[in-house]
């Protein structure tokens, strides 16, 4: 593939970030999840 | 809260501050001779009169903007220093007049402000200016400045009494201010006849400077009192 | 508040430890599944344009991410009018229009980046005054500060409220931002508008790829906001929460001095 470098770096960063962006909050999802009582999270 | 109320506060706030600013004389021995070492400091960077004089237009006003903030920055200092902007608010004073009392305030510093800048570019720079260019390049500075007092005092408003209010200001301001730095320096190129462009070609980029001078206008007296709220 | 979080850390050992439901793992798994096969597809089972090459493969990227930070940008445009119009505190809104801010700076991000990457493979350079390019810029920055002012805020309330007011402004200088560099770019007759994606012949895998990329991205940016709307109410709880608990503090002080 012509210009494979820059191909697959863009490809690359824009999921690397929106993994590592959902990594992180998850993450942060359940960190924070186990210090709030259940009946104070609307979505459940 | 009525018309001539309103107006009453901002006669009043405007009195205020530039009776302060009499007796302190911050913007006239601070912030004007800052903006003309901008120009100064400019003319070291450039070095070099042909693309001095083709930029000047733009020079004139990036030192306007630079010189914005502080101006901002003071005019919201003086009262969040002792909560008096709180105690205007709790006494009912109408914001409308406060933000149009402020935004004249803003207005006088910063004619006075592009004047000197002006007079600096015409002598440092070697800009031509004549009579005829007068109308335009006056006009011109009345919308900017007009647009540029709005916004400053809207966003003042907004982070006046916040943390890391000095570095916010000129992130939140430099993006809105876009377009005055475009249009304004569009008619003062005209103004100044630079690149063989006539002033009467400035009269569309007043124009622009107009149209956002009368949108932030209208917008700052109805989200102003927002702003303070607490 | 009911529960009485006197205990620091914990404050309940069996509360659910995660943030998802199913409509939010429905539409993640839906998410994950969609990008995976625009990444294949953008990847490997389109073919290369005529005109462009393969650099046309970033337009997967490029496009959709730009569609979704234009639509994060009015998502927190539209929810910060509904709590500058409700009387009462809509602190709901004011977390969608948060966390969509936090994605769409994400976003817009990658399609700045992911731009100016593909300008580079078809004009040779990282950027142009393009009025397209330079608004989206200007709407990164000014995003930039939006979140800024949040992070300094008071109480949620006076938060919101700012936050709101802001975004609003926001909303109004943005297509004033535009038609300006538009008026001031038509002044180069250079400058024809560089638009990446001007001279590509699209085959019908091609759209397709490009259509579910957008899906994919949309449902990754809702995915996004949900979850993130949830982290801030968890730490909104536990802010007031400390607050409780230092009032608390303090009555059970001034009780206990004046025995």
């Amino acid at each position: 593939m012509k210009d494979a470098t820059f191909i697959f770096l863009t490809y690359g960063l824009t999921i690397g970030v929106l993994v590592a962006l959902v990594v992180v909050t998850l993450r942060r999802g359940s960190a924070l999840a186990r210090q709030v009582a259940d009946q104070d999270k609307p979505w459940l | 809260m009525t018309r001539s109320s309103t107006w009453k506060v901002a006669r009043a706030v405007a009195a205020k501050d530039l009776r302060i600013e009499m007796r302190s004389r911050v913007v006239t021995n601070q912030v004007v001779p800052f903006a003309g070492l901008v120009m100064v400091m400019f003319a070291f960077a450039l070095d070099n009169d042909t693309v001095l004089e083709r930029v000047s237009g733009g020079l004139i006003w990036l030192a306007t903007l630079f010189s914005l903030f502080i101006l901002v920055q003071r005019s919201f200092a003086i009262d969040t220093a002792d909560g008096a902007l709180d105690s205007l608010r709790v006494a009912g004073v109408s914001p409308a007049g406060i933000f149009v009392g402020k935004a004249i305030t803003l207005m006088i510093e910063l004619l006075l402000l592009e004047l000197t800048l002006t007079a600096a570019a015409i002598v440092l720079y070697r800009v031509d200016l004549r009579p005829s260019s007068l109308v335009v390049l006056v006009t011109c500075m009345i919308w900017a400045t007009a647009g540029l007092a709005f916004v400053g005092t809207l966003y003042g408003g907004l982070a006046a009494g916040m943390r890391g209010r000095e570095t916010l200001l000129p992130l939140l301001l430099l993006p809105v201010v876009a377009p005055v730095l475009i249009g304004a320096t569009k008619a003062t190129e005209a103004a100044f006849r630079i690149n063989g462009v006539a002033p009467s070609d400035g009269w569309p980029w007043i124009g622009l400077l107009a149209v956002f001078a009368v949108v932030f206008g209208v917008v700052g007296l109805s989200a102003f009192g927002a702003l303070i709220e607490e | 508040m009911s529960i009485d979080y006197t205990i620091d850390h914990i404050a309940t050992p069996d509360a659910v430890a995660g943030v998802g439901t199913k409509t939010s793992r429905g539409i993640g798994l839906l998410a994950l599944g969609v990008m995976t096969w625009v990444v294949v597809s953008g990847l490997f089972l389109t073919p290369a344009d005529k005109n462009q090459g393969d650099s046309v493969r970033i337009m997967y990227i490029h496009v959709p991410t730009a569609w979704i930070a234009y639509l994060a940008f009015i998502v927190t445009g539209a929810a910060s009018l509904i709590v500058l119009i409700k009387k009462k505190p809509a602190l709901g809104f004011d977390r969608v229009a948060g966390a969509s801010a936090e994605v769409g700076v994400m976003f817009m991000a990658l399609t700045l980046i992911s731009g100016s990457l593909w300008g580079r493979l078809t004009w040779g350079e990282f950027w142009a005054w393009d009025p397209r390019l330079t608004t989206t810029a200007f709407m990164f920055v000014t995003y930039i500060g939006y979140l800024a002012v949040r992070n300094l805020g008071g109480s949620q309330q006076q938060r919101a409220k700012r936050s709101a007011v802001l975004a609003a402004l926001a909303v109004l200088q943005i297509p004033l931002v535009h038609f300006s560099v538009v008026l001031w770019r038509s002044l180069h007759q250079s400058a024809s508008i560089l638009s990446v994606d001007g001279d590509i012949k699209m085959d019908g895998l091609m759209l397709f790829t490009l259509f579910t990329g957008v899906i994919g991205f949309t449902l990754t940016f809702i995915w996004l906001v949900m979850h993130r709307s949830r982290l801030m109410l968890m730490r909104g709880v536990i802010e007031d929460r400390g607050l409780e608990a230092a009032i608390r503090e303090r009555q059970r002080d001034t009780a206990g001095a004046s025995q």
